[in-house]
């Protein structure tokens, strides 16, 4: 099986948050590279190889994790987005939130969310979920080559 | 007309029912044609009954005289008849006595000629009594036989021969007796008579009593004439004093009814106005001619209401609740509701307009009143919305933003902890345990109150829920932390009850954890869980335990948000289940409440309404 090694998009405005996610996305050991990124226009920039991201080669991420509250986009406009254009639409999507508001909920998932985790307070419970994510949809989950 | 009283008005004015008007009905009922048919045959049968049977007894009257100047003609003529025989017998004597000397043959012939003609109107006037003609058969054949010796007797006169004269005169009396069938005959006519006049005066006499009883008839008639036509004078003048008393009536209402009427002819000009009418348009005196548009300084003069009136007497139809503002006479400003229809009758064969107003000026105020308050109500639900609105995204922001620092502040002290690894002493790592710790509750408590919010928040999903099913799903939630208890739990009888299932379960899981938790000491605890009253109104569940109870003097803080009667380190939680209870029953229209001892136990209890339809439930803003 010889595929390309996908990104991992994270979509994070907390650098705090960004990085206990990113020490944790290490410390799983996964090959996969991690893409952060401060809002979700800079997300979709990145999708969709425009802006500071032009020259970045072809090819989607593993798995994009998203943040819902960031500036100027938030992330299930992103998912949106990303349900409305052809070649993301098989993308999966995790929103990392902080809340489990019932209209996030809602909205996330009759936008085709692929999952949706709270960030736990307890730090130790935050890199387990975040490890398993990685773990999960870079290397477990199998997806179509387009 | 005061223009504050109060009126009722209804939107929807129904129709009046067609009332035509009614005159009286003059027409003669047959009862009336039958007495008059009555009295007129009376009158004629009065009249000429008693006419045609006087003429009947006149006519018999008039048969009877004429019967008895017949019976009187008789006899006179029978008696001329004797004297006229006895003459022509003495002339034959004087001849015989002077011996022929005197000449008496032109005396006799006259009375002889005479003889025949009577005999033969005696024949005539007894022609109708065969017994009178056979008397005169043998009176004539007397007759006849003395006239035969007469002549024989004046033979023998004129021959000198007065022996045989002598002899046939002697002979005369014997052979032809005349006195006793004329006496006879007499007798008869006189009987004839004598009854003739009998009938006569009994027919007068009867003619009398008849004349009597017509006059007394006719009087008794024309007696009862008199009677049943005062009579009926007299009920006429009743009818007609009713009769204008009921007019009197109805004008008197006309007068008295508050509302403002006026009736126009068809011209528009009046043709009657009520008091009412000229006290609020401020007119005087009788108005009769004047045109509409005159009245009330104008206020009658909106040329669309002109125009629908002209209709209304032009093609029968009907105004209903025509709005107009008027100027009235005290200057104020009105708002009135004219209605007109067609008056079925009218005197004189011109349309006549029946126009009654409705003053709906209070009304009308009152209906601007509502308007304003609604708008100011909906002003306020915007505004209530608007607050609602910003709680949301209050609580949103809590939920998103006020959990990051504490993340933080967690992860951070556990990355500081690692980063220290085995270098750091005890005080150290305490502390950051007390961080850690501190963000966790933090967490927790921002978790509880979010849950808190929200229940305050959305819509009931009502639906049947069956208590007992879910009391025993929640004892079964329960089974980790009383596995290893001795735990009775009393559990029965519950209905099933309108509510949101979801809502329920919470209120459940409070109370049988709170009633397991505060009996975490007994070595033997019990636990009850029922229905206490199950009226039409409500339904009081309970559940009561053995635990360590309460005092009652902090009852109140029972149910409050964060508020807590016992230690931490003895019962862990952040006191927000029971205030959650509240929130939920509260939203379903019940209440909750609790009663306990410290050391003796603690029972809750909290109703729901016997029915809960969604418009009844109490719904309890965020």
């Amino acid at each position: 099986m010889n595929r390309e090694i996908r990104t991992i998009l994270l979509a994070e405005d907390s650098a705090a948050d960004a990085e206990m996610a990113i020490d944790a996305l290490r410390e799983a050991k996964l090959a996969n590279p991690v893409v952060h990124v401060e809002d979700g226009v800079e997300a979709l920039d990145y999708l969709l190889c425009r802006g500071a991201f032009e020259a970045r080669g072809k090819g989607v991420p593993a798995v994009v994790l998203l943040d819902i509250k960031m500036p100027r986009m938030d992330g299930i406009e992103v998912l949106r987005r990303m349900r409305e254009t052809e070649h993301l639409r098989r993308v999966p999507v995790v929103i990392l939130s902080s809340s489990r508001e019932e209209s996030d909920l809602v909205h996330s998932w009759d936008l085709g969310v692929n999952a949706y985790v709270v960030k736990p307070v307890d730090a130790g419970q935050f890199f387990h979920a975040v490890q398993m994510l990685g773990q999960f949809w870079a290397v477990l989950n199998e997806f179509p080559n387009d | 007309m005061t223009q504050d009283a109060p009126r009722v008005l209804t939107a929807d004015i129904q129709p009046l029912p067609e009332t035509r008007m009614r005159w009286p009905d003059f027409s003669p009922t047959v009862e009336q044609h039958l007495r008059v048919a009555l009295l007129t045959i009376a009158v004629f049968a009065s009249v000429l009954l008693p006419y045609r049977m006087l003429q009947r007894n006149a006519n018999l009257d008039r048969h009877a005289a004429e019967l008895v100047a017949h019976s009187l003609d008789v006899k006179e003529t029978l008696f001329e008849l004797m004297y006229k025989l006895r003459d022509t017998e003495n002339l034959v004597l004087i001849e015989f006595i002077r011996a022929g000397s005197a000449d008496v043959s032109d005396r006799y012939a006259a009375s002889h000629v005479r003889i025949d003609p009577l005999l033969a109107k005696l024949r005539e006037l007894t022609v109708d009594n065969p017994e009178q003609q056979a008397a005169l058969g043998s009176l004539q054949a007397i007759i006849e036989g003395r006239l035969m010796l007469q002549e024989r007797a004046r033979t023998a006169i004129s021959a000198k021969n007065y022996d045989a004269a002598s002899e046939a005169l002697g002979q005369l009396r014997e052979l032809f007796p005349f006195r006793r069938p004329a006496q006879e005959f007499l007798d008869r006519e006189q009987a004839l008579f004598e009854e003739r006049q009998a009938v006569a005066s009994s027919t007068r006499a009867t003619a009398q009593w008849l004349n009597l009883a017509a006059f007394l008839g006719q009087l008794g008639l024309l007696g009862a004439v008199i009677f049943v036509s005062e009579r009926q004078v007299q009920r006429r003048l009743r009818a007609e004093a009713r009769a204008q008393q009921a007019v009197a009536r109805s004008r008197s209402i006309v007068q008295t009814v508050r509302e403002p009427i006026v009736v126009l002819d068809d011209k528009l000009s009046t043709l009657l106005t009520n008091t009412a009418f000229l006290e609020v348009y401020g007119e005087t005196g009788e108005l009769i001619g004047n045109p509409l548009d005159t009245l009330g300084s104008g206020a009658w003069s909106d040329p669309e209401l002109r125009q629908r009136l002209l209709d209304v007497a032009a093609r029968d139809r009907e105004l209903w609740d025509y709005e107009l503002t008027q100027t009235t006479a005290d200057g104020s400003t009105r708002i009135v509701l004219v209605n007109a229809r067609r008056m079925p009758v009218s005197d004189d064969g011109v349309a006549a307009i029946l126009v009654t107003v409705n003053d709906v000026t209070a009304h009308k105020r009152a209906e601007e009143k509502i308007r304003e308050l609604n708008r100011e109500l909906s002003g306020r639900v915007d505004q209530v919305s608007e607050v609602n609105r910003e709680l949301e995204s209050f609580s949103y922001s809590v939920s998103h933003d006020l959990r990051a620092p504490l993340r933080h502040i967690a992860g951070f002290s556990d990355k500081l902890d690692r980063h220290f690894g085995d270098n750091t002493d005890e005080r150290v790592r305490h502390y950051l345990g007390v961080i850690r710790e501190a963000a966790q509750r933090m967490s927790a408590l921002i978790e509880d109150l979010l849950l808190y919010s929200r229940l305050g928040r959305g819509a009931l999903r009502l639906q049947p829920v069956d208590m007992n099913a879910l009391t025993e799903e929640v004892r079964a939630l329960l089974t980790p932390e009383t596995a290893a208890r001795s735990i009775e739990w009393r559990i029965g009888g519950l209905p099933i009850v309108m509510g949101d299932e979801s809502l329920l379960r919470q209120v459940w899981q409070n109370l049988l954890g709170n009633a397991v938790k505060y009996t975490g000491q007994r070595e033997h605890a019990l636990i009850e869980v029922g229905v206490e009253s199950h009226d039409d109104e409500e339904l009081v569940f309970f559940v009561r335990d053995n635990g360590i109870g309460f005092d009652m003097e902090y009852a109140g803080k029972l149910f409050g948000v964060f508020q807590r009667l016992h230690k931490a380190s003895e019962f862990p939680g952040t006191g927000i289940g029971l205030a959650n209870v509240r929130r939920i029953v509260g939203r379903h229209g019940g209440r909750v409440w609790a009663e306990a001892r410290p050391g003796e136990g603690a029972t809750f209890r909290f109703s729901l309404p016997a029915s809960i339809a969604a418009g009844t439930v109490n719904e309890i803003s965020a």
